[in-house]
């Protein structure tokens, strides 16, 4: 895909005895938008973006990819200003936000989402901010700068970056997967510094590379760090839910969190499952960092996972994604909660757009916030049949079902399921070529699948880093189908605000 | 009986692990200790084939990172299996360990010829094309799948052209007019931006040229005919372009023509300039020109009688976007005669291009008393001056081969003189000014600048100066010692902590309200010494009195539990305990070691 950036200027940051000045380029091939404010808190914004942008130039596998990385981008929304990038390597997902009242906005604003020029020269001139120099940031207002800064022959300049088609996949990707909603826990900066210190104060002789974050109920949450298994504890930490463990890869990459941890209130870190990708909100004064990384290196988000699998399946019409749309673009940031009533759908059906919304990069869900905001990625609305080529695995599971090799031996209802999640378990005998698999499905309230356990070759290899199988999906369809067979049960759906703990 | 072959003894071991233990990961972590045996890889026979059966896809990583081109006749009868299997991620993994460019043209060859269907064929050359091949197809190759499919195959051969610089060289002559003749425009164009020679690729651009087509078309027509390789391209043709199109030609020059040789960017300047374009033409300097010429071209437009509003114009005009790598270095000269022009409009300009001191420059600021401009070049000074110090003063363990250098230092003297000169002066008018300014200089200083500071503070006058006067002025500005704590450089940064080690009430009011920086500090990756630097100001401060205490202890009990190589020693969590107890007590604590 080619996506054509045109500046009217560099970005510039200039820095005077008293002042500095930090004017964002603002793509002149999207919509105009438009902020102007002064920062309180210059240096935090200065270490969070330097931050920013080692994500955008990080490549744990090409070290000159980032030269064709795009452009980070800005939305203005009436709360809050964030920024948002993707690394080369198609690893991590980086955006930094921070509510309005974080600056003392000037003049004119205009809601929406560009792409900015974020260079290297960008970045050593941001060294200069301090909290004693009046700072102002602008997006899309040029005026500042000197007239003889920069302007090289003429100041508009042009760029096309041909984005392939797997980081584009996979930037949809991980927006898709902010909207399944992970378990968060919070811990203390100082915790998280003697987990990373770990690994990297010394070479592992041998794998396995991962973490284990162990989660007992009554005790604080720890991560054992592989391979020597030693034990960081979060302190002031507590978990009442139910006992497991969640082991995860890729952590080499939370090196990029070095310049963010020490200026850290606290970190709420997110997990997905197993293999899948995890998530580390710093909260650093009034602004957010997050971090998104996915399951390791090589699991890249756009051939490994496919969190389209693990999504909510009530079914969902153009029109209805359509009406979803229109809300967000009326309201900019609502919860789902809020569209639902706004729109009169069903909360699953709502559920299932955002999703879909997401995945096609209109939307991004705050996973903390536990809101759904309109962003648009890209100038054009994508052609997703293209990017997203479909799961051959799901045609397989639908034959399964249209040809009835799925039998449901048990269905536990939520209020009788022992671990005490909310969530209808299912095992199943699913026959596929001949030979039968025994399938395990939980779905939650909303129709998600949350667990899955298979006895297939492909389940046993990768187990759901890489989505359900054929069996799991077809179990979970068999089961939908005899849930909606069913009479209703009265249980309350997932709220915006316990759901995913 | 005699003691057992340790190869035997090594190749059962692995057997029986790989096929009698029920845990792969259990499998996995025993062969990684197996691997550092000396006869281990001598073993991959018998290993490599027996984790192929027990799970391929879960040892897939162990396999590839354990066989190398040692073990060509293991990889090669594995590729065979996984190939039979659809292990493709394997196969494409140990593929590149066994082939070389002839090989693998050779087995193209094969798989042209065989009888499988286009669909197994064309796997299989997806298969064979892995990350990082440089491979390139030959022309009999080429020829031999163009002809089994030319639809089917055109994709796999235009991605797999390449022209050699070695050896013998094809320009697939055969092909191309193959190509031709089916009309096959998608490929004649790949093969022409691949094997056209320079005089092709000239009458080519001459030829749309003279359909006189419509600037986006032309430029759509010079995309498709980019040529792979342009570093020795004669670009006549494109000047011509630019003397019919102008700047609607750039977009092209700017995405596909990075990197020109001197008579490539002569060319086109030169047809920027026939044109008139000043816009154009600047933006082909950028791209072509080096500093020598820029400083030139900045004389000249001096010389030229335009008025202030004229000449900042032609100045915005003449200024690059970026200055990676310094590449755009101003001269003294020029940036003399720039500020004696227009010294308010053209600071700007000099911070981003003057790159080295100008004493010269600095006696005209001063004679302006422009302190921006002076604390500008007093960094410059700093930095400059470094080298110097390294010269005059080297280090007692090299005095063996290098000697104190007296010219060097009174070289040093003498250019610092200024700078010192003024320092004094600030502080003689306001101590409260000079701090201001000093913080200011030491702001100019980047992240990444890095110093022998302990050798500098001792022999380089000016940071001397900055670092070690006046700290009772620099303790009662609470902007001064920000300034230095949030720097992005770990020396400007150490150069504060060591104002705050004096203790005192000024420097436990400064401790407090930079709080966050001094958390920074100790979570962060800073030495340990430097550490110890912000615990002895903190410990300090907190002894002060119980409102210094209840901020400060809760910053110290922190950095307390941040474990690792840079975390706190064990020596400081005595320290701290010994604090926080005289901090309770009232008594007096011993100072921190």
């Amino acid at each position: 895909m080619e996506v054509s950036l045109a500046y009217n200027q560099r970005t510039a940051c200039t820095t005077t005895l008293h002042e500095s000045a930090l004017d964002f380029a603002a793509n002149l091939r999207r919509p105009p938008v438009r902020f102007s404010g002064q920062v309180k808190e210059p240096v935090l914004l200065r270490q969070l973006m330097v931050a920013m942008h080692e994500v955008v130039i990080s490549d744990y596998t090409d070290p000159w990819r980032w030269m064709w990385v795009l452009d980070p981008v800005i939305t203005v929304h009436p709360d809050e200003i964030f920024f948002e990038c993707f690394s080369g390597d198609e690893s991590v997902y980086a955006r930094l936000s921070a509510p309005l009242d974080a600056f003392e906005p000037e003049g004119l604003v205009q809601y929406g989402t560009t792409n900015i020029d974020f260079t290297w020269a960008l970045r050593s001139s941001l060294q200069r901010m301090r909290s004693s120099r009046r700072t102002t940031f602008a997006v899309g207002a040029s005026g500042f700068g000197v007239a003889t800064s920069g302007s090289g022959g003429g100041s508009h300049f042009e760029r096309k970056v041909t984005l392939p088609e797997t980081w584009l996949k996979g930037f949809l990707q991980v927006q898709s997967a902010l909207a399944l909603r992970p378990f968060t826990f919070d811990v203390r900066p100082a915790d998280l510094l003697t987990m990373l210190a770990v690994f990297q104060d010394q070479k592992p002789p041998r794998p396995p590379h991962g973490l284990r974050y162990e989660l007992r109920p009554g005790e604080p949450m720890r991560v054992l760090v592989e391979p020597w298994d030693t034990p960081v504890v979060f302190k002031d930490s507590s978990y009442e839910g139910y006992e497991r463990t969640v082991r995860v890869w890729g952590r080499k990459r939370l090196d990029l969190l070095r310049g963010v941890l020490p200026y850290a209130d606290r970190v709420t870190v997110g997990l997905f499952g197993r293999g899948l990708p995890h998530m580390y909100s710093c909260h650093c004064g009034p602004f957010r960092f997050t971090l998104v990384l996915s399951g390791w290196t090589k699991n890249d988000w756009a051939t490994g996972s496919a969190f389209d699998q693990l999504a909510p399946r009530s079914p969902v019409s153009a029109e209805e994604m359509a009406t979803v749309y229109a809300c967000l673009v009326r309201r900019l940031v609502a919860t789902r909660r809020e569209i639902a009533s706004d729109t009169g759908l069903p909360a699953g059906t709502v559920e299932h757009a955002l999703f879909k919304l997401c995945r096609a990069g209109r939307v991004i869900a705050d996973v903390e916030a536990r809101r759904y905001r309109l962003r648009e990625l890209f100038a054009e609305p994508l052609n997703l049949d293209t990017i997203f080529v479909p799961d051959p695995r799901t045609a397989v599971a639908r034959q399964l079902v249209e040809d009835g090799q799925i039998q449901i031996l048990q269905i536990t209802p939520p209020e009788k399921n022992e671990t005490g999640r909310r969530e209808t378990r299912a095992t199943a005998l699913v026959t596929h070529n001949g030979v039968t698999h025994e399938a395990l499905v939980a779905i939650d309230l909303d129709g998600r699948l949350r667990f899955g356990r298979c006895t297939c070759p492909a389940f046993r290899n990768n187990l759901m880093s890489r989505g359900p199988c054929e069996h799991l999906q077809a179990a979970h369809m068999q089961l939908e189908r005899q849930l909606a067979a069913e009479p209703p049960v009265a249980a309350s759906s997932a709220d915006d605000e316990g759901a995913g703990r | 009986m005699g003691k057992a072959d340790p190869i035997t003894e090594l190749s059962t071991q692995i057997l029986k692990l790989i096929r009698e233990t029920e845990g792969r990961g259990d499998v996995l972590r025993a062969l990684a200790e197996l691997a550092t045996q000396p006869n281990f890889s001598r073993l991959a026979n018998i290993w490599a084939p027996a984790l192929y059966e027990r799970d391929a896809v879960f040892f897939e990583s162990f396999l590839v990172r354990h066989l190398d081109w040692g073990q060509q006749q293991v990889i090669e009868r594995l590729l065979a299996r996984a190939e039979a299997d659809g292990c493709d991620s394997l196969f494409q993994a140990l593929y590149p360990k066994t082939t070389s460019e002839d090989a693998w043209n050779n087995e193209i060859r094969q798989l042209a010829a065989s009888p499988a269907p286009d669909g197994e064929v064309l796997a299989a050359l997806q298969r064979r094309t892995f990350r990082g091949i440089w491979f390139g197809l030959e022309e009999e190759t080429a020829l031999a799948l163009y002809q089994r499919g030319a639809s089917q195959f055109s994709p796999f051969i235009m991605e797999r052209l390449r022209k050699r610089w070695w050896g013998r060289q094809s320009n697939f002559a055969t092909l191309r007019r193959r190509a031709a003749e089916r009309n096959d425009t998608p490929l004649v164009l790949a093969l022409f931006r691949t094997f056209a020679t320079s005089k092709e690729w000239n009458d080519e651009i001459r030829r749309l040229l003279a359909q006189s087509l419509p600037a986006a078309g032309f430029v759509a027509a010079l995309r498709e005919r980019h040529p792979a390789q342009t570093w020795e391209l004669d670009l006549a043709a494109l000047g011509d372009a630019i003397e019919q199109y102008g700047m609607e030609i750039w977009p092209y020059i700017e995405e596909s023509l990075q990197w020109l040789n001197h008579q490539q960017g002569k060319v086109l300047l030169e047809a920027a300039h026939t044109r008139r374009d000043d816009v154009l033409y600047w933006r082909l300097f950028f791209r072509v020109g080096h500093a020598e010429l820029w400083n030139n071209e900045l004389r000249n437009l001096l010389q030229q009688p335009l008025d202030n509003a004229a000449l900042l114009q032609a100045l915005a005009l003449r200024t690059p976007i970026e200055n990676t790598w310094n590449r755009w270095r101003l001269h003294g000269d020029v940036a003399r005669a720039l500020y004696k022009r227009m010294p308010g409009e053209t600071k700007p300009f000099l911070e981003q291009f003057l790159i080295g001191y100008d004493e010269q420059l600095f006696a005209m600021a001063t004679a302006r008393n422009d302190d921006e401009l002076l604390d500008f070049l007093s960094y410059l000074a700093l930095r400059e001056l470094s080298s110097l110090v390294w010269r005059a003063y080297p280090p007692e363990s090299e005095h063996r081969w290098r000697k104190p250098d007296p010219k060097a230092q009174q070289e040093l003297v003498q250019r610092s003189a200024p700078v010192l000169a003024r320092f004094e002066r600030l502080h003689a008018a306001s101590p409260a000014r000079y701090v201001c300014h000093a913080a200011n200089v030491l702001s100019f200083v980047a992240a990444f600048e890095v110093w022998d500071y302990w050798r500098d503070r001792r022999h380089h006058p000016v940071f001397a100066y900055l670092a070690t006067q006046h700290h009772a002025d620099w303790l009662a500005s609470s902007e001064a010692i920000r300034e230095l704590l949030e720097s992005p450089n770990i020396f400007v940064q150490i150069t504060g902590l060591e104002m705050l080690q004096g203790g005192g009430p000024a420097a436990a009011q400064r401790v407090v309200e930079n709080l966050p920086y001094m958390r920074a500090l100790l979570r962060g990756r800073a030495r340990i010494k430097t550490k110890e630097l912000v615990l002895q100001a903190l410990s300090q401060a907190a002894l002060h009195g119980p409102t210094y205490a209840a901020a400060v202890m809760p910053v110290l009990e922190e950095a307390m539990d941040v474990r690792g190589r840079r975390g706190v020693s064990e020596k400081a969590m005595v320290q701290f305990v010994r604090t926080r107890r005289a901090q309770r007590t009232g008594a007096e604590a011993a100072p921190w070691k």
